[in-house]
C-alpha cells in the first residue's frame, strides 16, 4: 500500500543578516527534488537589504517574500505558516545552509499520521576558531547525535522536550502546528526570552500525543558564533530561554513536570559542571557556565516581560489586524524599553 | 458467490446500545458512500436502547434498505449474529457503533475482496483527534496503534488475540459455515478475537486495509475502560476454558508469571482482600484526574497499569472464585518452568526503548543478530546478577559459543533495542531451524489491551 509523500514549504525566518541569508537561499536553490515552495519571512527589518535580496533570487524558484512587521522568531514562525501551502512546513534558520537531502527522509515519516513534527541533525558548518570548537565540542553543539528515534508522551517526560531537537532545523505538518495554537509568540529570539520557542512546540505536540522523530539523515550545517562575545551572548540566550520555556509550561499549562526537568537542569547541568570546574576537570569558560546560569536565573523574569509585550503588540479582537510600519516601531520601541 | 466481483452486495451489520447520536451520524457517513445504493444493505441492531433510538430511526429517510432489530439485552455476540441472520449480502461489513466511516469505506472493503473469496479484511479505525485530549484517550490511541501496526505488518497471520470486529469484512458464506459469533461469550470482549481464530482455522487469509478507514469515537471514560478490563478478564477465562492449548498466549498467563512485590501485591489484594482493595482503587481513580491537571504523567501512568492490572485479576475472581481455582484453570502452565528453558519477555522497557528476553532464547538472539551482522554489537546489553554487561563482555561469551555457560553463570538476559525485534523473527540458527516468532507475539500480549 503506497501513500504518497505530503507536499511541503520550506520558512526562512531572517532578521537583518542578508550576506548569511544568501549562503541559505543558494543551498535551498540546490535542494533535490522541486516543487517545494520557500518562504522567507523578513522578520523586522531595519533595511531592505533582504527584500532586495530575495529580489536577485526570485528569478529562479518559487521564492515568496513575505514581510512580517512584528519583531520576534515566534512571530515569524506563525506567519510562515499560515502562508505556507504545504501540508508539512519545513524551519531553519537564516544562518544555517541545508544538505542538498535535507527534504528526503523527513518527508517519508510523516506518512505516518501520528508523526507531527521531525527534527534533523544540525551539525557545524565551520570549526574555523576556538569558539567555535568550544561550542560544537565542549558545550554540545546543537546536533543530537546521529541515532534516530521516535518519541511519544510515554517515552519521554514532556517537557523534557528540548531533547527532541532544535528549531534550526525541525519538519513540522500544519495541521497538528493549528492544533496545538501555533508557536507561543512570548518566546524565542526578538523577545526578552531570546529562545525556547522551538522546546516549547515540541512540547505542545508530545503533550498532543504526537510523535515526534528525530532523524539524523537531514542535515543542516550552522555557522556557530566566532567570537567569544557572542558565544557569551548565546549561551546566556539559552539559560534565558530554558527557563522561560519551563516557566511557559508553568504559567500556560499548569505542567508541574516542568519542575522536575527544571531541578535535573540545575542539578545535572549546571552544578554538575560547575563542580568539575572547580575540580579542574571541565575544559569550558567558567564565563559561559556562570553566563547560562545567570540566563537561567533571568528567565522566568523575561517570560513575563515578553508576555506584556506580546499583549502589547497585538492589537484588541475586534479590530482586524493590520501590519503597518508604525506598528513595528512601537512594538521594536516597547522590546528596546523593556531591554533597557 | 458474487456475480459482479467489484460491486458485491454488501450488508452492514451495526450492533448499538444507547449512542443514538453517533449512531445517526455513522448512517449518514454511509448513505452518502460512494457504492450503489441498490446494492446496500444496513442492518442496525438495538441491544437494550432506552435513549429512542427507535424513534429516531423511524425519522430517518434512508436512500439505502435499512433494517432495525429491537433486542432485550443480549451481549454483542449474540446481537451481531441476529444481524447476519437478518442480513442478505454476499459481503457482511461489520461496524461499531461509533466508527464513522470515511468516504470510499464501502469501496474499499469491496476491492479488498477482489482478489480471492477467503478473505478475512480488517479496516483501519484510529482515533479521531478531537477526542485526544486526555491521557487516557492517548494510551488508549497508542494501544490501537500498535495493535494496528502490528496487523498490518507484511504476511501477518491472524492470531488468537488479532481481530476487532469494529470495523471488519468477511464473506456471509464463511461466516454462516464456522457458525457465526460464539455467544458464550455474554458481555465484553473476545468475541471477536475468537471469531478470529476460528476464522484462521477454517482456513481464511487475513488482509488488513488502511484504506477502509473509519473514525472511531471512542468515549470511554477512565472508570468505564476499568470496568472493561475486568469484563475482558471474563471473557479470558471463557476463551481459555474453550481452547485450553491457547491458554498460554493468554495475558492471563503472562500476568501470571509476574513474581515482584507489587504486583504480588496487587493479586493478592484482588483475590484475598476484594473489599479493601475496591476501596483502594476508587480512591486511587478519583486522584487520577488531579495528576493529569498538574502534569504528572509518570505516576498517572504507573497508577493506571496499577489499576488495570488489579481490575483484572478482579475479574478473574469474578468468574474462578480463588486462588487455587485459578491454579486448577492453568494446569500444567501454572508451573514455573526453569529460567534454563524459559522464554519470556518480561517487559518493554519505554524509557530506553528496549526489550528485555529472558534465557538462552535471549543469548540465541543476541548471538544470530551479531553473527548475522544484522546490527552492532554496542547496541546489546545483557543483565547479569552483578547489572549490566556491556558489549566487550557479550563479545566475548558470543565468540566462544559460551552463551549457555553463561546462563548457568547467572545471567538473566539480553536487551536488544526494540527496533530488533522484527528482525530477529526471520533469522533462523544454521542446522537447527527454530523461528522465533513466539517471542514477538509475547511481546504484544504483555501489554493490557485497551479495548
Amino acid at each position: 500500500m503506497t501513500r504518497s509523500r505530503p507536499t511541503c514549504s520550506v520558512v526562512i525566518c531572517t532578521r537583518d543578516r542578508p550576506a548569511d541569508l544568501a549562503l541559505c537561499l543558494d543551498s535551498v536553490a540546490r535542494l533535490r527534488g522541486d516543487a517545494h515552495e520557500i518562504l522567507v519571512i523578513d522578520n523586522a527589518p531595519s533595511t531592505p537589504a533582504t527584500q532586495n535580496l530575495v529580489r536577485e533570487y526570485q528569478t529562479e524558484r518559487r521564492l515568496r517574500y513575505v514581510l512580517e512587521p512584528r519583531p520576534g522568531l515566534d512571530i515569524a514562525r506563525n506567519r510562515g505558516v499560515i502562508e505556507a501551502v504545504g501540508e508539512i512546513v519545513a524551519y531553519t534558520d537564516d544562518d544555517c545552509v541545508v544538505d542538498q537531502g535535507w527534504l528526503e527522509a523527513p518527508l517519508r515519516h510523516f506518512v505516518d499520521p501520528e508523526v507531527a513534527c521531525v527534527t534533523g541533525l544540525v551539525a557545524p558548518r565551520e570549526l574555523e576558531t576556538r569558539t567555535q570548537e568550544l561550542f560544537e565540542f565542549n558545550y554540545g553543539g546543537m546536533g543530537r547525535g546521529l541515532t534516530r528515534f521516535t518519541v511519544d508522551f510515554s517515552g519521554i517526560r514532556v517537557t523534557d522536550a528540548g531533547k527532541v531537537g532544535t528549531g534550526a532545523n525541525m519538519f513540522i505538518r500544519k495541521s497538528a502546528l493549528l492544533d496545538i495554537g501555533l508557536f507561543n509568540e512570548a518566546l524565542d529570539c526578538g523577545m526578552p526570552t531570546k529562545s525556547g520557542g522551538d522546546t516549547y512546540a515540541f512540547y505542545k505536540l508530545l503533550a498532543a500525543g504526537y510523535r515526534i522523530t528525530y532523524e539524523p539523515e537531514a542535515i543542516v550545517w550552522h555557522r556557530h558564533r566566532r567570537d567569544d562575545e557572542s558565544l557569551v551572548n548565546t549561551v546566556y540566550g539559552y539559560g534565558v530561554g530554558v527557563a522561560s520555556f519551563l516557566t511557559a509550561c508553568l504559567v500556560e499549562d499548569h505542567d508541574l513536570a516542568a519542575l522536575a526537568t527544571g531541578w535535573n537542569w540545575i542539578r545535572y547541568w549546571h552544578l554538575s559542571r560547575l563542580y568539575w570546574k572547580s575540580r579542574g576537570r571541565l575544559d569550558f569558560p567558567l564565563k559561559l557556565v556562570l553566563a547560562e546560569l545567570w540566563g537561567g536565573l533571568m528567565g522566568p523574569w523575561a517570560y513575563l516581560r515578553a508576555k506584556k509585550v506580546v499583549s502589547r503588540c497585538n492589537l484588541p479582537a475586534n479590530e482586524p489586524f493590520a501590519p503597518s510600519l508604525g506598528l513595528a516601531l512601537s512594538c521594536r520601541n516597547a522590546d528596546a524599553e523593556v531591554e533597557r | 458467490m458474487s456475480q459482479n466481483g467489484h460491486k458485491p452486495f454488501l450488508s452492514v451489520v451495526i450492533p448499538t446500545h444507547n449512542r443514538r447520536d453517533v449512531l445517526i451520524r455513522i448512517l449518514e457517513a454511509l448513505f452518502s458512500q460512494d457504492y450503489p445504493q441498490e446494492r446496500l444493505q444496513v442492518v442496525v441492531v438495538l441491544d437494550d436502547c432506552t435513549d429512542d433510538t427507535e424513534l429516531a430511526l423511524n425519522a430517518l429517510n434512508p436512500p439505502v434498505s435499512l433494517e432495525y432489530l429491537c433486542l432485550p439485552k443480549v451481549g454483542q455476540a449474540a446481537a451481531r449474529n441476529k444481524g447476519i441472520r437478518q442480513s442478505v449480502g454476499d459481503l457482511i461489513v461489520f461496524l461499531d457503533d461509533d466508527v464513522e466511516p470515511a468516504p470510499g469505506f464501502l469501496r474499499a472493503h469491496a476491492s479488498a475482496h477482489s482478489p480471492a473469496d477467503n478473505l478475512v479484511v480488517q479496516g483501519y479505525y484510529p482515533f479521531s483527534r478531537q477526542l485526544k485530549r486526555h491521557l487516557h484517550m492517548l494510551s488508549a490511541s497508542r494501544w490501537w496503534e500498535r495493535h494496528f501496526e502490528r496487523l498490518g505488518q507484511p504476511g501477518r497471520k491472524l492470531g488468537p488475540c488479532d481481530l476487532c470486529t469494529g470495523n471488519l469484512s468477511v464473506r456471509r458464506e464463511h461466516l454462516m459455515a464456522v457458525g457465526g459469533f460464539d455467544e458464550a461469550f455474554g458481555g465484553y470482549g473476545n468475541e471477536d478475537y475468537e471469531l478470529g481464530w476460528r476464522l484462521s482455522i477454517h482456513g481464511l487469509e487475513f488482509r488488513f486495509c488502511r484504506e477502509a478507514l473509519g473514525w472511531h469515537h471512542y468515549a470511554t471514560p477512565l472508570s468505564k475502560s476499568l470496568m472493561r478490563t475486568r469484563e475482558e478478564a471474563r471473557a479470558d477465562v471463557t476463551y481459555g476454558r474453550k481452547y485450553p492449548h491457547l491458554k498460554r498466549s493468554f495475558r492471563l498467563f503472562t500476568l501470571t508469571q509476574e513474581r515482584s512485590i507489587s504486583r504480588t501485591l496487587i493479586r493478592a489484594l484482588a483475590f484475598q482482600f476484594p473489599k479493601l482493595g475496591d476501596r483502594i482503587a476508587s480512591r486511587l481513580l478519583k486522584l487520577m484526574y488531579p495528576l493529569e491537571r498538574l502534569g504528572l504523567r509518570g505516576t498517572w501512568t504507573r497508577i493506571n497499569w496499577t489499576l488495570r492490572r488489579y481490575y483484572y485479576w478482579r475479574g478473574i475472581t469474578d468468574s474462578l472464585g480463588s486462588y487455587r481455582a485459578l491454579k486448577e484453570y492453568l494446569g500444567n502452565d501454572w508451573v514455573k518452568h526453569p529460567a534454563k528453558t524459559r522464554t519470556r519477555v518480561t517487559g518493554i522497557d519505554l524509557q530506553n526503548e528496549a526489550a528485555v528476553i529472558e534465557g538462552l532464547e535471549g543469548y540465541e538472539a543476541a548471538y544470530i543478530l551479531v553473527k548475522n551482522g544484522a546490527r552492532p554489537l554496542s547496541w546489546l546489553w545483557m543483565r547479569s546478577a552483578d547489572g549490566w554487561l556491556g558489549p566487550s563482555q557479550i563479545k566475548e561469551a558470543i565468540e566462544a559459543q559460551a552463551w549457555a555457560g553463561v546462563t548457568r553463570g547467572g545471567v538473566e538476559g539480553v536487551r536488544l533495542m526494540r527496533a530488533f525485534l522484527p528482525s530477529i523473527i526471520p533469522v533462523q540458527i544454521s542446522g537447527r531451524p527454530r523461528p522465533l516468532s513466539e517471542q514477538a507475539q509475547k511481546v504484544e500480549l504483555n501489554e493490557l489491551s485497551w479495548r
